[in-house]
């Protein structure tokens, strides 16, 4: 399958990027590693009349500690970060997130900006035009109907990142610029929640950092995803937990970030003082109840929506539990 | 066979550095001097009638070079069989007709892939959609839409059929009536795809002598020259078919697939090369994949245990043509009569036409199917008897020599020791009790295991029937084996090679293959049909054996000797009772060249199957003889079940096999390894899902092939039952499809030992098992209040 | 849609410099292929999963079915025919040959890279990590037993050579 056609840059500085974008607006797309716009392209599912690339930018690479934060260039890759042992001593989540990214070489490519950013899913929707005229265009490609929900009167396609969810547990920042405006945003307003338009993120705006603070004592993340085969696969579900305990091992405060639960990771905060969700009561059945309600999964993924509903709890207290094993035990007394 | 140099040894691959350094070509990397790209349109309609197509406007447009519709062609129909029962039916581009999504409806080339893109879209194609049907059972109800007239000889009052298989033998009413237990089950298989990694690919060059060349991605040159002759009406002559590498074909990539036809129909417009291949969401979207089954089987038992008769009844999903559906309701039954002794059958089965892709065979073309299938219900069986499973094969499992209802021998049977070595290797009773006891405690992960058989023929008669081989000298003693064999990556060019040097006893460095080329290579089996091995073998076993016997003819005259007399040593004839009267190779071709009218020395060797049949059996009747080697399998896999997410590991397969004996035991080793693979995919996670006719998950991220991650240990135990004889012809059996279901079916069984979950519709998917063992745990609930 | 004009730009393969002309939208495995006739890089799907398209960049696998061309400038690439000195394969190129690693071949070049990178980076990985190594790259013929054992033999050499 080949490319549609396009004018490229490859500037060597932000303020170049941040032109462009500006000047192009609505027709250019960035370039990250790739992984998720190209088979987009090659489907006609994006069609940007200019890319540009980010290779050359020095700024939106790398990782460095200042001031109790990590700060996470966009342009640095998966296979970056999980070598990195800034990440790998300080946010298991985020290295458990990227471990279980896709496969070697798509991490070696693949860029945590890009990854953030990636389009919604659904098996009726990632196909090429050709074979997407087999039947009338659904919302996501501009048409009016839903082909997984007969009758459906929104888009249901999936946000099925994996590093997203573990962000959030960590308390993570971005910072975005355009040609005239920066600002810092929590990581969860940049998804709107909507399949057609899955990201808060106007078309002069880039992503030019990702912030996580250094955790605290007695907190711990994870991250859990539950796929089909141990490679290559998006999530069918998952889960990050941000936990942390006050004295006695009891939990202070719980948070699950569910992935591939819908456009947009979902937060839910488990209320620390539920008997059925405290530490030595966690069940299934408690959280079964909780997340239910919270996400509505249909089928437009490998797994039918009502059995990555049944995994969704066992994943979340999966979740949890690495969490909570992975609390010093001595520093919580 | 100690004595052996060459075969029972694990020789290399000859192409094995080729394929290593980059080097092999394969038909996506040929590149002729201006070569056009092919694009194909396709029907985005599961079944209508084409009103109107105008292609106008995309033979104007610059850069295209030829445009072609089945106005353009002979309208000559093809089919898979193409017997007096079965004719060929249909058309390489639809004609006024398309009855499936992907039907080939026109054909462009043009300079670049942008312009061929650009020019598919130009065609205006005006369709009448018609009601269409895509469920088997439902679409041969009497009000389904009509895809094609019943075939004529079908009496059935069912609609749609396009092909039946009936046959029987014994008393069944009587059989059912003295069982002591009656057993009937219904199982669904679904769609499931061979995954080769090449994707189907084409270049055909008509050149100005009149003469087509054509490279494909296929399985056999000869069936391709055939079917591409006859369509485009030209001599067979005039067709060549040239060797490529063949980046996998599992079966796809058998008989006349329809771009090698466009493709050969846009150079003779052109004249000049055209390439086409398929993306992936296209192999996916419009190519041939393996037929979904029904599986209904009654079968009743002795209170021992003993088969005494059994009713089965197959509903093939045919697609919209017959494809190879009208021969896997035949091949059903055989995968059915054969491992196991049935004294009383009756079987039907259906090819039933819906509006889906057309079929092609995969690797075990309905054995995995029909041994999942019987398999299971055996064990469900021997469960009711209190036998274990082990026994209750045991119990019924053929011996060397019975014959079979068709009149096949099945000569050394290895069945027996097949089961029990699998047995022992694996203390599989032992872990079968543990299992059971196990399923009642309270750990989430359950271990089982289970046995699965099966019994597989080999080198059956279907076009072109046979092979031919031969053997050419060199002035120097190396040898040329040349031979219309395809490799298509299970090794047949080592594995000939070998025989050749075994043969010459010359150093297999100084045997050098050309093959797979209709002008220059005699006619071969084809790399189907699992008989490459036993019947192209044998044909190159005799070629070198006749050059050899030339060879020690003229060297008994220029040594004054008896041919018994000699003996041969690296590259020397010399007599054996005085060794220093000797003579080289070399010496005595030259001495056979002087005095023997020139005679270089050249071996031709022919082999055919079934050689007192004039062809191969009824589809209609499974009457006839079919197969002179029949392989046996039992394999034995260890499973772990997780009962919270219905996801299934297999542990280890161990596969206890008589495939005769192993020409080169790393090959066979590779070929079980891979088709446990295969197997795997096929009972946990592969499914081509297809919705209104379209398949909704085209890609390799949604058709779930194992990765590495999921690899599973494997474990083989040798049956001997043949050995390779100098002269006369040996018997092997095959070793490139049975495999697969045997792990399909130990799996399903082990599942079972597991967890106490049957389920009878694959892949056993996670959803499905949990649903599966929750329904379960409802019914152990209300049962025990 | 209008093609682009095409960008002068230096390709790095196997050693060699290679100047060319090319229009951005083309792959890095498109011109390795097309222009630059090195088929051993091979396609096998349209969206950077099957793994027959491996080849390194700066030693590292990637997928030249998702890079441009273009982004490819001033990165060392290496092929399946870069691998090899002469006619002395690499310990990886002639493991797989000797321990059967190899059927159609088709999955062989991209797995062979995959598996030279992680022996430079691990010439002595765990069955587990070689798995992990390969996960990217799909076989349909192997099962993928006798590649591991490939890669654990030609592990054995390269460890012994350093």
């Amino acid at each position: 399958m080949r490319l549609p056609h396009f004018d490229y840059y490859a500037p060597a500085s932000l303020e170049e990027v941040l032109s462009l974008l500006e000047d192009r607006q609505g027709e250019a797309h960035v370039l990250a590693g790739g992984t998720d716009l190209l088979p987009l392209m090659k489907y006609g599912l994006r069609v940007p009349s200019t890319l540009i690339s980010l290779k050359n930018v020095i700024l939106l690479k790398g990782i460095s500690i200042r001031d109790k934060e990590v700060f996470i260039g966009p342009m640095t890759t998966l296979a970056q970060l999980q070598d990195s042992p800034i990440i790998r001593d300080n946010f298991p989540a985020l290295h458990q997130a990227v471990e279980a990214t896709a496969a070697p070489p798509l991490r070696n490519i693949g860029t945590i900006g890009g990854n953030l950013v990636q389009n919604t899913r659904c098996l009726y929707y990632n196909q090429s035009k050709v074979w997407r005229r087999e039947k009338p265009p659904c919302f996501k490609t501009g048409g009016t109907c839903c082909h997984a929900v007969p009758k459906g009167t929104k888009c249901f396609s999936v946000y099925c990142g994996d590093l997203a969810p573990a962000l959030i547990a960590l308390g993570g920042r971005l910072s975005i610029e355009s040609k005239n405006r920066r600002s810092i945003t929590p990581l969860p307003d940049l998804f709107s929640g909507n399949g057609l338009a899955p990201f808060n993120l106007a078309d002069d705006s880039l992503i030019t950092g990702v912030i996580i603070p250094l955790p605290g004592k007695n907190s711990a993340s994870s991250y859990e995803k539950f796929r089909l085969r141990g490679s290559v696969d998006y999530p069918l579900v998952s889960a990050a937990a941000s936990i942390t305990l006050q004295k006695g091992r009891n939990i202070k405060q719980s948070t699950l970030i569910l992935g591939a639960v819908g456009p947009k990771p979902v937060i839910v905060t488990i209320d620390p003082l539920s008997p059925d969700l405290r530490s030595d009561g966690l069940n299934r059945e408690a959280l079964d109840n909780l997340l239910g309600k919270k996400a509505p999964m249909v089928d437009n993924l490998a797994m039918p929506g009502a059995y990555r509903k049944k995994i969704l709890s066992l994943v979340a207290l999966k979740a949890i539990r690495r969490a909570l094993e992975a609390i010093p035990k001595k520093e919580s007394q | 066979m100690d004595d052996l140099l060459y075969i029972g040894k694990s020789i290399p691959r000859k192409d094995g550095p080729i394929k290593a350094t980059g080097r092999a070509q394969y038909t996506v990397d040929i590149s002729l001097p201006g070569m056009l790209v092919g694009k194909v349109l396709r029907s985005p309609y599961p079944h209508a009638r084409i009103l109107h197509i105008d292609t106008s406007l995309a033979e104007k447009l610059p850069g295209v070079k030829a445009v072609v519709t089945a106005a353009d062609s002979l309208q000559i129909k093809h089919g898979f069989v193409e017997t007096p029962r079965y004719p060929a039916d249909q058309y390489p581009m639809a004609v006024d007709t398309v009855r499936h999504v992907g039907e080939d409806i026109a054909g462009v080339a043009a300079v670049d892939e942008d312009t061929a893109e650009e020019a598919l879209n130009l065609i205006r194609v005006e369709y009448e959609p018609l009601p269409a049907v895509f469920d088997p059972e439902e679409a041969m109800k009497p009000e389904a839409p009509e895809i094609h007239p019943n075939h004529p000889k079908v009496k059935d009052t069912y609609r749609n059929i396009g092909g039946k298989t009936e046959t029987g033998w014994g008393d069944l009413e009587k059989a059912l009536k003295e069982s002591y237990l009656i057993r009937e089950d219904k199982y669904y298989c679904q769609m499931r795809t061979h995954g080769y990694l090449e994707p189907q690919a084409t270049v055909a060059h008509f050149d100005f002598s009149g003469k087509l060349n054509v490279w494909t991605s296929g399985m056999g040159v000869f069936l391709k020259r055939a079917k591409l002759a006859k369509t485009l009406g030209l001599p067979y002559s005039n067709v060549r078919v040239l060797k490529t590498y063949v980046g996998g074909a599992f079966g796809g990539k058998i008989d006349l697939f329809h771009h090698e036809y466009i493709s050969a129909l846009l150079s003779m417009k052109s004249h000049q090369p055209v390439k086409i291949v398929y993306s992936r969401e296209e192999v996916f979207k419009a190519s041939r994949h393996a037929q979904p089954l029904i599986v209904q089987i009654k079968t009743g038992v002795a209170k021992d245990g003993t088969i005494l008769g059994q009713e089965i009844r197959t509903i093939n999903d045919s697609g919209a043509y017959h494809g190879s559906g009208v021969v896997v309701i035949f091949l059903a039954w055989g995968f059915a009569m054969a491992p196991y002794r049935i004294p009383a059958m009756k079987y039907a089965g259906y090819s039933v036409y819906t509006n889906n892709l057309v079929r092609a065979p995969q690797r075990g073309h309905g054995a995995p199917k029909m041994r999942f299938a019987i398999e299971s219900q055996f064990d469900m069986i021997a469960e009711t008897l209190g036998i274990d499973p082990l026994e209750f094969r045991l119990r019924n499992a053929r011996e060397p020599g019975e014959l079979l209802p068709n009149g096949d021998s099945v000569k050394n049977f290895g069945l027996r020791d097949c089961l029990l070595k699998s047995a022992e290797r694996t203390a599989f009773r032992d872990k079968y009790q543990a299992a059971r006891t196990g399923r009642e405690c309270d750990n989430k992960i359950k271990r089982g295991i289970g046995i699965g058989t099966t019994s597989y023929f080999g080198g059956s008669l279907i076009y072109p029937n046979s092979s031919t081989v031969i053997v050419r000298l060199n002035d120097d003693g190396s040898a040329s084996l040349v031979t219309g064999a395809l490799d298509i990556g299970q090794g047949c060019e080592t594995v000939l090679s070998q025989i050749v040097a075994e043969e010459l006893g010359i150093p297999i460095e100084e045997v050098q293959i050309y093959a797979a080329d209709t002008e220059t290579t005699p006619v071969d089996i084809g790399s189907w049909i699992s008989g490459l091995t036993y019947v192209t073998g044998n044909a190159a076993k005799k070629a070198a054996s006749q050059a050899m016997k030339k060879l020690l003819l003229v060297a008994a005259e220029e040594l004054q000797a008896d041919v018994k007399d000699l003996r041969t040593h690296r590259k020397e004839i010399f007599v054996t009772q005085a060794p220093n009267r000797r003579i080289t190779y070399a010496q005595a071709i030259a001495a056979s060249i002087a005095k023997n009218k020139g005679d270089s020395i050249i071996g031709e060797g022919h082999f055919r199957t079934m050689k007192d049949e004039p062809t191969h059996p009824s589809l209609a009747t499974a009457k006839g003889r079919w197969s002179e080697n029949y392989s046996n399998y039992a394999t034995v896999a260890e499973v772990e079940v997780d009962t919270e997410t219905g996801m299934i590991k297999i542990l280890k397969a161990t596969t206890a096999h008589d495939c005769g004996f192993p020409l080169n035991p790393n090959l066979v080793e590779g070929q079980i390894d891979g088709q446990v693979s295969m197997g795997q995919g096929h009972i946990l996670s592969e499914e081509l899902r297809v919705e209104e006719g379209c398949v909704i998950n085209p890609s390799f991220l949604e058709y779930k092939m194992p990765s590495a991650m999921e690899m599973v240990e494997t474990d083989y135990v040798d049956v001997i039952t043949e050995k390779y004889e100098k002269d006369r012809h040996y018997n092997t059996k095959e070793v490139g499809e049975g495999y697969v279901s045997g792990t399909v079916a130990a799996v399903a069984n082990a599942v079972y030992n597991a967890t106490g979950l049957r389920l009878t519709r694959t892949p056993f998917s996670p959803d499905r098992v949990l649903e599966g063992l929750e329904q379960m745990g409802k019914k152990e609930k209300e049962e025990h209040g | 849609m209008k093609k682009k004009s095409k960008q002068l730009i230096t390709l790095f393969v196997n050693g060699n410099e290679y100047e060319m002309a090319l229009r951005p939208n083309r792959t890095l495995l498109e011109v390795l292929r097309e222009d630059l006739r090195l088929t051993g890089t091979k396609e096998g799907c349209d969206d950077g999963v099957c793994g027959s398209c491996t080849v390194l960049m700066n030693g590292v696998p990637i997928r030249s079915c998702l890079c441009l061309a273009v982004e490819a400038q001033g990165k060392a690439i290496t092929t399946i025919e870069g691998l090899a000195e002469g006619h002395r394969l690499h310990p990886v190129q002639q493991a797989f040959v000797d321990q059967g690693a190899i059927q159609c071949g088709y999955c062989s070049p991209g797995m062979i890279l995959t598996a030279k990178a992680l022996l430079d980076r691990n010439p002595q990985p765990t069955e587990g990590e070689i798995k992990e190594s390969i996960s990217g790259n799909f076989c349909r013929c192997t099962g993928y037993n006798k590649i591991v054992t490939a890669i654990q033999t030609a592990g054995r050499i390269v460890g012994g050579e350093k």
